[in-house]
């Protein structure tokens, strides 16, 4: 048996992010893009959440995932998953080992000739990213479709299309929270056409940024 | 942060003694000091500051509002601090609200004068737009991104330079309005005043670990402190506040010989600063 730890996912919105947040009064926002995000990394199973397990039913590695919002114009979900997304694909896994109290320790590199204990994960690693989502939020205004809107535009036009593919063309979830504005076929067909072109740009967009980190 | 072992606390507080800390500073240097503004462009001025791996980010908001009755020809200025989940796990949840909240009180106490506004790092009589009617309110928001000590002189730094990328718009007060009305004010979109923060003072605290003090203690050397003692000094070498933390009490001796170093100090780190926010605003010009 096989204990899977799921990850805490926060997104936070301090006052320095936006005119209308005040200290001791929690943004609106705050909690649903928290809740988007646990539902669209889920769902998406981006990650094999048996890597972060060690030993079966003892021990396993806990991922939090805190984002913090520090300028918020608009589009907080589609920043906050790419943000999440580029924060994981950077994460690294400390190797670790079981001592004879059967406790679990972190094994430094420099300790290597001394290792008695069994490595319980032989090296620093990384997790394994499959299928990676990414998000576009459009506005549907009678016949026009704006793509990754203004806190502005937002604020004055009230149907939002969030689409959320993975980088293989699955279709991860959809989000129309009311408004005015009918989603008709067509016009959430042009929303995913757009989200397709969005996956290739930021996906190029993140491997450029990920190279980069390991120089 | 992991616990420090016997060896280590040795080391660190042998370092000091030695004048020779674990990074190779002197007890009276500071970690390198970076300046960025204009980091955050829907507030009216923001800046970030980076003392080694600490790294705080500040930003002031205005807003028209009414002035207080007990000081109609003042604005009102508030600081409040976040410290983010991210910069350390302790901070999880509400872990970080006591220490939030101990930093806003120091700072409030260091920058804005008592409940009179004098000695306040800001003229708040040039927040007035009419007397007793209506003010700017200015919202200063610290946020620390990532903590290795000496939080309060990196909020503080980073408040001055937040402040000196402040920009404030042109108020127009519609004329022939008469006293008992409430006045109309035309808001510009393309004229700013800035402030002048020649009098907002630096923060310097003077952390006590065994026999002497340092300055910039990172969070193993805070680990290892007795008390601290931060003092914020003006340009003209004025002290604006002193607050104290830690339990242990300190003789009345050793606090003047801080105050007289914390001035010497301040006169680089004003200098230091100033220089970083010159170059910083010149960089976001271009």
């Amino acid at each position: 048996m096989l204990i899977f730890v799921i990850s805490a996912i926060d997104f936070h919105m301090p006052p320095i992010c936006s005119p209308i947040v005040r200290p001791g009064r929690p943004a609106e926002a705050s909690p649903m893009v928290s809740k988007q995000l646990s539902n669209t990394i889920s769902s998406s199973r981006m990650t094999d959440l048996k890597e972060l397990s060690l030993v079966s039913g003892k021990a396993a590695w806990m991922a939090y995932l805190d984002i913090y919002c520090l300028d918020a114009d608009g589009a907080l979900f589609d920043a906050a998953l790419l943000s999440a997304i580029a924060a994981l694909s950077h994460l690294q896994i400390p190797s670790i080992a079981m001592n004879d109290d059967g406790k679990i320790v972190l094994v430094s590199d420099e300790d290597g000739q001394k290792r008695a204990q069994e490595p319980v994960n032989k090296e620093k690693r990384k997790l394994t990213l499959r299928s990676i989502p990414f998000s576009l939020t459009c506005i549907l205004h009678k016949n026009y479709i704006l793509a990754d809107p203004t806190a502005e535009e937002e604020s004055i036009m009230e149907t939002h299309v969030t689409v959320v593919l993975d980088t293989s063309g699955q279709l991860i979830s959809l989000y129309k929270p009311g408004g005015p504005v009918l989603a008709y076929t067509s016009a959430i067909q042009d929303c995913a056409a757009l989200t397709r072109q969005r996956v290739k740009e930021l996906n190029n967009f993140l491997d450029k940024a990920n190279s980069a980190m390991e120089v | 942060m992991v616990g420090l072992s016997l060896g280590e606390t040795h080391f660190i507080q042998g370092g000091i003694a030695q004048d020779l800390r674990c990074d190779g500073r002197k007890r009276l240097t500071y970690r390198p000091i970076s300046v960025e503004t204009g980091v955050i462009p829907q507030t009216n001025g923001s800046a970030r500051v980076r003392m080694g791996a600490t790294d705080v980010i500040a930003s002031v908001k205005a807003e028209l509002g009414k002035p207080s009755l007990l000081q109609p020809d003042k604005g009102k200025v508030s600081i409040y601090v976040d410290c983010s989940s991210t910069a350390e796990p302790a901070f999880e949840g509400r872990g970080g609200d006591e220490l939030a909240a101990e930093l806003s009180n120091a700072l409030q106490r260091c920058l804005l004068g008592g409940k009179s506004g004098a000695g306040a790092g800001i003229d708040l009589s040039s927040l007035i737009v009419v007397e007793g009617k209506i003010c700017w309110d200015l919202y200063i928001d610290g946020l620390v991104v990532s903590s290795d000590g000496n939080l309060l002189d990196a909020l503080g730094a980073a408040i001055k330079a937040a402040l000196s990328n402040t920009g404030i718009p042109r108020v127009q007060v519609a004329a022939g309005t008469s006293n008992d009305e409430h006045p109309e004010v035309d808001v510009s979109d393309e004229e700013f005043l800035q402030f002048d923060t020649s009098r907002v003072p630096v923060i310097v605290t003077l952390t006590k670990v065994g026999r002497h003090y340092i300055v910039d203690a990172t969070s193993e050397e805070e680990s290892q402190m007795s008390s601290a003692v931060s003092i914020s000094v003006n340009r003209q070498g004025h002290i604006c506040g002193i607050t104290k933390r830690g339990g242990v009490g300190l003789d009345p001796s050793i606090i003047l010989d801080m105050i007289s170093v914390a001035k010497h100090v301040s006169e680089q780190l004003i200098n230091k600063l100033d220089s970083e926010i010159a170059s910083a605003e010149a960089e976001e010009e271009s």
